[in-house]
């Protein structure tokens, strides 16, 4: 629960023997896990957010084991996890998790994402409280963001920050596993189509 | 004496003269094309302890992190202090590149790629796909990009 933590398989398996070619390599697997959007996804997700937020006051205290997802709807979208590191508690990414934030970054500046939105989700496992655990994972789902939008200039309107705490557990039948503590990439759908006579939207912010 | 010291001593020194442009010349063509996981990781190597010291609640989103690492410049350890202002300086340069490949291809977009062009990244794979007819500068804005 202090921690949100992505878990990008890939990383683990890429056994390179240069730091520069393991980069090159995940970052190109981050491109293939979040290629081939058939249909995009209509997502508000302030509203997602909210339907979280309303089942925890609802029923405040139920049971984590097996709990549904709040969102199945995302399940069918290209996406992978990542493993990010935040400072226990906080928003704050640590640096160890840097280079995995850059290697998101090349990833979503390349020509076959280049035209899709992406959605951040970050979740927790269900250790501590739920509504807390909530808003922690919107907090670190916002900070990925604002690190991709400013330092790593991926234009706005392309990344969208959602967090859905524990409401949405990886591994449900063990709700505090590590695993849950994970931070996805999902491609929601592309940009809108370019009008010809406008100049490329590449150069929009 | 003073003859054989400069013998000893003159002819690295000499060698090192001829050798120093070279150096940052390979060095600059190197800092074109690091990419974003590279320059992220540099940082990270060079100024993890200090962040940890120094910037500990700060983010390093909106120029934040940068800010911090300036205001506590003196306490730095040497290897981040000369890293740090370098690395985000590559970060920046990289992100101008990559928003301005498609401008400074304007040409070869509409030459090359009319046909296809519904959206940035179909074009700019359509740009990186063409073997001819290809300015210098569309050809640099790729490089610089990282593109290629």
């Amino acid at each position: 629960m202090l921690r949100l933590t992505l878990v990008f398989l890939g990383f683990l398996l890429a056994v390179q023997p240069h730091a520069f070619a393991q980069a090159k390599l995940a970052t190109d697997e981050i491109v293939d896990s979040l290629r081939g959007l058939e249909t995009a996804l209509e997502l508000d997700a302030p509203a997602l957010h909210q339907r979280a937020l309303e089942r925890i006051k609802a029923a405040p205290g139920q049971a984590p084991l097996n709990r549904p997802s709040i969102a199945e709807e995302l399940r069918k979208l290209p996406q992978l996890t990542v493993e990010i590191q935040f400072n226990p508690d906080s928003d704050v990414i640590r640096p160890e998790s840097y280079k995995t934030l850059g290697r998101i970054a090349d990833a979503l500046w390349h020509p076959y994402l280049l035209e899709y939105r992406v959605l951040v989700v970050g979740h927790t496992d269900a250790t501590g409280k739920r509504e807390y655990n909530l808003k922690l994972s919107q907090r670190r789902a916002s900070a990925i963001r604002e690190a991709l939008v400013t330092t790593f200039r991926i234009p706005s309107r392309r990344v969208i920050a959602v967090g859905l705490g524990e409401e949405q557990l990886r591994d449900a039948a063990n709700p505090r596993a590590a695993v849950n503590r994970h931070l996805q990439l999902i491609v929601i759908g592309k940009l809108e189509p370019l009008d010809p006579r406008k100049p490329p939207d590449l150069r929009k912010k | 004496m003073t003859r054989s010291v400069w013998a000893k001593v003159g002819s690295p020194l000499i060698g090192l003269f001829f050798l120093l442009p070279g150096f940052a010349l390979f060095a600059s063509a190197q800092a074109q094309t690091v990419s974003y996981a590279e320059a992220a990781d540099r940082l990270a190597a060079a100024c993890g302890k200090d962040i940890d010291e120094y910037c500990r609640g700060v983010n390093l989103g909106s120029g934040r992190m940068k800010n911090c690492l300036s205001q506590n410049r003196d306490g730095l350890s040497a290897d981040c202090k000369e890293t740090y202002t370098q690395t985000f300086m590559l970060i920046e340069k990289r992100g101008q590149a990559r928003a301005a490949v498609l401008k400074l291809c304007d040409i070869e977009v509409r030459k090359l790629c009319s046909g296809v062009a519904k959206g940035d990244g179909q074009v700019l794979e359509c740009i990186l796909t063409a073997s001819a007819g290809v300015s210098r500068k569309c050809n640099q804005a790729i490089t610089d990009a990282g593109f290629r």
